[in-house]
C-alpha cells in the first residue's frame, strides 16, 4: 500500500500492526512514513524519531533520517532538519533527495553558494538512467530560484524552461517562468506561461503542487 | 508543556525587549465576542478589529471595539465598546465610556476603521459588520450618532464586510472608503463541514460564494458614492477579502489598494486617473508578484504590516497566513515588482506551526530597526499537534530584527511571560498609549478578554510623531497614506534613514494607530523628520531631540 500512494489505508493497517507489537521499530517507522505522506507531520516525526532512538536495526533504517528531516522542514526547523539530511548522506553518500533538500535548507537561509552547489550536485545525481524525472525538475526549478535571486534572470528562465520540460505539471515553475519573464519585458510569453500554469492546474487536479 | 509545543520558540538568545501585560491594573474590561465556543462556523472564526484613535480630541488614543454577535443572534450582539483614555505616562488606564457615547450598534461587526469622513474636526468610525455596515459620526461632545443612511455606505444587507480603510484614493484631501469582503454566508444554513489533513473541520473559504469588496468616493461632507464598478475594482474577480491596505506601493505618487484574499491570489489596485479626472485602479496582483507567494500559491493572507525591511525607501508587504504554511515578506523592488524573500529574513519558518493574524513592525528595544510582533490562534477547535501540526490556542510570535538592514528577524520568548501564553488571538492595535514614547499594544482574542501590553523601552530614544492637516475642509487631517522619514546619526557618525507609512487600513479589521514610532541608537542626539503628505508636499522638522514628548507635525493654509 505504501509503495501505490495508498498512505491512509497503510496507515490504518500499520497502526493495527503497530498496536498488536509495539516493539517492532520497523512497523512503527513504516507507520510513521505513511502518516508523513499525509502531510502529518508532527506524528510521523514522533513515530520515525522513536523507530532511530534505540540500536535495532531494520531494512530501511538508514533511510529513516531523510524522512525524519522533511518532518523538521515542515515543521519550522530547518537546522534540525539539515542535521538529519546531513546524517542520511553520511549513510548514503550522494542521495539525491537529501542533497536537494540541503540545497533548499541553504536557500531558505540565503547562503545562495551553498544552495547553488548542492542543487548542481543534485541535479548530477538525478540525471542518471533511472532518475525520476520530477526530482530532476525540481532541483533545476530551484537552481532557477538560486539564478533569479542573483538577479540573473535570463539564466533562471532558462532552467525554469529545462525543469518544464522534465515535468510540466509543476504549476510552481510556470509561475516562475513567468515572474522571470515579467522581470524581462516578456509580457506575451509571461502571459503564454500563466496560461500554461492554469493548464497544470487542472491537469493535476487535487495533486499537491 | 509549552516547550513541547513551541520548541523552536525556546532556547534563542536573550532579547532587550521588554513587555508586560497590564491587562489587570488597566481597567480594561471587554470580551471580544465571535460566535460560540467551540466555533462551529467559518463566520465565528475571524473575530473582530479595534481602533485606537483620539475621540474625544485630548491627545491621546481611546480605544474602540466593535464587537461581534452569535450564530444564534446574528445581527444583536453584546454591543460595541468605547473606553477613555485615561492613562499617565508609565501607567495605561481606561474607562468605559459606552453608555453615555450613545453608541448603540449591536450589529456582527469585523472592521473597523476611523477618519473625519465630514471634516468637522471630529474623528468618525465605520464599522463593517455582517450584514449592513454602520457610519457613526463623532458629534465632538463625547457622543456618536448613526448616519450609515445618509453616508451612503451600508453596502448589501447579504453582505460580509471584513477589513476596510478610510484613504483619500483621490487626493482631494476627504477620506474615501474601501471596503473588504468576504464571503455569502447564511448562519441558519451552516454548509458541510470540510476536511483539513483527513480531519473534519469547518467549512470554508473554498466552496462558498465570494464578494465583491467596494470603493467609495467621499464629497468631503461625509456623504459617499459607490464607485466599485466606474472605477476599475469590479473588474477584478471576487476573492475572500479579508484585509486592506491603502498606499503609495507601486512609487508613483498615487494611493493603490492592496487586498488580501484569503486562499486567493491577493489584489493590488494601482491607483491611476482617468482622462475625466476621476480615480480608476488596474488590478496588477499578479503581474506585481505580491499576488501569491514565491512559488505561485495563494495563501490565506489575514494580517498586513508594512514596513522598509531592506531600506531602499519603498514599502515592503508582510502577511501572515495559515498553518502549515509560512508568513511571507514580499520586498518591493521597484515598484513594479514585489519579491519574495521570506526565508532570505527568517520569518517563514517559524511560522509554520502557527495560524497567524494582526502583525506590526515595531521598533520594541529602540535600537533603530523594526521588530516584528504577530498575535496567533488556529480557526480550528479541533487543531492539535497531532493531528493538524498546529495547536488551537498559541502564543504571540516576536521576532527582533539583528540590526543591519540585511540582518534576519530572530524568533524571542524572553520578552514577558505573556510571549508565552497561548490564546485565540485575532487581532491587536499598536501605539504608544501611555505617552512614555515605548509603543503598547491592545490585543483582540476569540471570544476572549482584550488585554493590554505595555512598552518598557527606553523613552530616552523614541520619537512618536502625529500629522495633523489643518487646511480648512480637510477630512484627512492625520495624514493617512503620508510617508514619515527620520534621518539620524549615531555615536559613531553613521547615519540611519527610517520611513514610517501611516497607511488606511490596519493590521487585521483593526485601524492602523495614528502616529508613526521611531527608536534610536545611544548615542543619538538630534533626528530630522520629513513628511511627505499624500498630495507630494513635504514638511520638514530638524534638530528633534530622542526623548522628546510626542511631536505633532503640522501644515496649514
Amino acid at each position: 500500500m505504501l509503495g501505490t500512494g495508498a498512505f491512509a489505508e497503510a496507515e490504518v493497517v500499520l497502526a493495527a500492526w503497530t498496536q498488536e507489537r509495539p516493539g517492532d521499530v520497523r512497523l512503527r517507522f513504516l507507520l510513521g512514513l505513511a502518516v508523513q505522506k499525509q502531510r502529518n507531520y508532527h506524528r510521523a516525526r514522533e513515530l520515525i524519531a522513536s523507530s532511530l532512538a534505540g540500536e535495532t536495526d531494520f531494512p530501511e533504517r538508514k533511510h529513516a533520517h531523510h524522512f525524519l528531516g522533511w518532518c523538521l522542514y515542515y515543521l519550522g526547523e530547518p537546522e534540525a532538519s539539515a542535521e538529519s539530511f546531513r546524517r542520511h548522506l553520511e549513510l548514503v553518500p550522494d542521495e539525491p533527495d537529501s542533497t536537494f533538500a540541503l540545497g533548499l535548507i541553504a536557500l531558505d537561509a540565503g547562503d545562495l553558494d551553498a544552495a547553488e552547489a548542492r542543487f548542481v550536485r543534485a541535479i548530477e545525481l538525478q540525471s542518471g538512467p533511472g532518475a525520476n524525472p520530477r526530482d530532476l525538475a525540481k532541483a533545476l526549478a530551484r537552481l532557477g530560484d538560486v539564478r533569479e535571486q542573483r538577479d540573473l534572470h535570463a539564466e533562471a528562465e532558462g532552467l525554469y524552461m529545462q525543469s518544464l520540460a522534465k515535468y510540466p505539471n509543476s504549476v510552481e515553475a510556470w509561475e516562475k517562468l513567468a515572474r522571470v519573464r515579467d522581470r524581462l519585458g516578456k509580457d506575451r510569453e509571461a502571459a503564454s506561461a500563466r496560461n500554461e500554469a492554469g493548464r497544470a492546474r487542472e491537469r493535476i487536479g487535487g495533486e499537491a503542487p | 508543556m509549552i516547550s513541547l509545543i513551541f520548541p523552536m520558540l525556546f532556547s534563542p538568545p536573550p532579547t532587550s525587549i521588554r513587555l508586560e501585560d497590564v491587562t489587570a491594573s488597566s481597567g480594561l474590561e471587554a470580551t471580544m465576542t465571535s460566535g460560540g465556543t467551540p466555533s462551529r462556523a467559518i463566520l465565528e472564526v475571524k473575530g473582530g478589529g479595534l481602533a485606537l484613535v483620539d475621540l474625544d480630541g485630548d491627545g491621546d488614543l481611546d480605544l474602540f471595539l466593535p464587537n461581534g454577535a452569535t450564530l444564534e443572534s446574528p445581527r444583536k450582539g453584546p454591543g460595541a465598546r468605547l473606553f477613555r483614555n485615561d492613562s499617565v505616562p508609565g501607567s495605561i488606564r481606561f474607562t468605559d465610556v459606552t453608555a453615555a457615547s450613545g453608541i448603540r450598534h449591536a450589529g456582527w461587526s469585523f472592521g473597523t476603521a476611523a477618519g473625519d469622513v465630514d471634516a468637522d474636526g471630529h474623528e468618525d468610525l465605520f464599522v463593517s459588520c455582517f450584514g449592513p455596515n454602520v457610519l457613526l459620526r463623532n458629534r465632538g461632545d463625547g457622543t456618536f450618532e448613526d448616519i450609515t443612511a445618509r453616508a451612503g455606505v451600508a453596502g448589501g444587507d447579504d453582505e460580509w464586510s471584513t477589513g476596510c480603510a478610510l484613504a483619500d484614493v483621490d487626493l482631494d484631501g476627504d477620506l474615501d472608503l474601501f471596503v473588504a469582503n468576504y464571503l455569502a454566508f447564511d448562519p441558519a444554513a451552516l454548509p458541510p463541514p470540510a476536511r483539513f489533513k483527513g480531519i473534519e473541520v469547518l467549512a470554508g473559504p473554498k466552496g462558498l460564494a465570494p464578494q465583491r469588496d467596494r470603493l467609495y468616493l467621499n464629497d468631503g461632507a461625509g456623504r459617499f458614492t459607490d464607485v466599485t464598478g466606474p472605477s476599475g475594482i469590479a473588474a477584478a474577480k471576487p476573492a475572500y477579502g479579508l484585509n486592506v491596505a491603502v498606499l503609495d506601493l507601486v512609487g508613483d505618487a498615487r494611493p493603490d489598494i492592496l487586498v488580501g484574499n484569503d486562499s486567493e491570489p491577493n489584489h493590488l489596485f494601482r491607483g491611476e486617473v482617468a482622462p475625466d479626472g476621476s480615480p480608476r485602479f488596474t488590478e496588477i496582483g499578479v503581474r506585481s508578484g505580491i499576488a501569491t507567494n514565491g512559488e505561485g500559491l495563494a495563501q490565506a493572507t489575514m494580517g498586513l504590516a508594512i514596513g522598509d525591511v531592506d531600506g531602499n525607501g519603498r514599502p515592503d508587504v508582510f502577511s501572515t497566513n495559515f498553518s502549515s504554511d509560512t508568513n511571507t515578506l514580499h520586498l518591493n523592488a521597484d515598484g513594479a515588482y514585489f519579491d519574495d524573500r521570506t526565508a532570505r529574513y527568517g520569518v517563514g519558518a517559524p511560522s509554520r506551526r502557527l495560524c497567524g493574524w494582526a502583525a506590526a513592525f515595531l521598533d520594541l528595544d529602540h535600537d533603530g530597526d523594526e521588530d516584528l510582533l504577530m498575535v496567533n490562534g488556529h480557526v480550528y477547535p479541533n487543531a492539535t499537534r497531532d493531528s493538524m501540526d498546529s495547536e488551537y490556542a498559541q502564543p504571540p510570535l516576536l521576532m527582533e530584527r539583528t540590526g543591519e538592514k540585511g540582518g534576519k528577524f530572530l524568533v524571542r520568548e524572553s520578552a514577558g511571560p505573556w510571549t508565552l501564553e497561548p490564546h485565540r488571538d485575532r487581532t491587536a492595535v499598536f501605539a504608544d498609549l501611555d505617552r512614555d514614547g515605548a509603543v503598547d499594544a491592545v490585543i483582540g482574542e476569540l471570544n476572549g478578554p482584550l488585554r493590554v501590553i505595555r512598552g518598557l523601552a527606553d523613552p530616552a530614544r523614541s520619537l512618536v510623531v502625529g500629522l495633523r492637516d489643518g487646511r480648512p475642509g480637510v477630512g484627512n487631517a492625520r495624514g493617512i497614506g503620508a510617508v514619515i522619514t527620520a534621518r539620524s546619526r549615531d555615536a559613531a557618525g553613521v547615519e540611519l534613514v527610517q520611513r514610517r507609512w501611516l497607511w488606511g487600513g490596519g493590521p487585521f479589521q483593526s485601524t492602523l494607530s495614528p502616529e508613526a514610532h521611531f527608536g534610536f541608537p545611544p548615542g543619538t542626539s538630534t533626528v530630522d523628520l520629513e513628511v511627505r503628505w499624500p498630495d507630494g508636499t513635504v514638511t520638514r522638522r530638524e534638530g528633534i531631540a530622542p526623548g522628546t514628548p510626542r511631536v505633532v507635525i503640522g501644515r496649514t493654509g
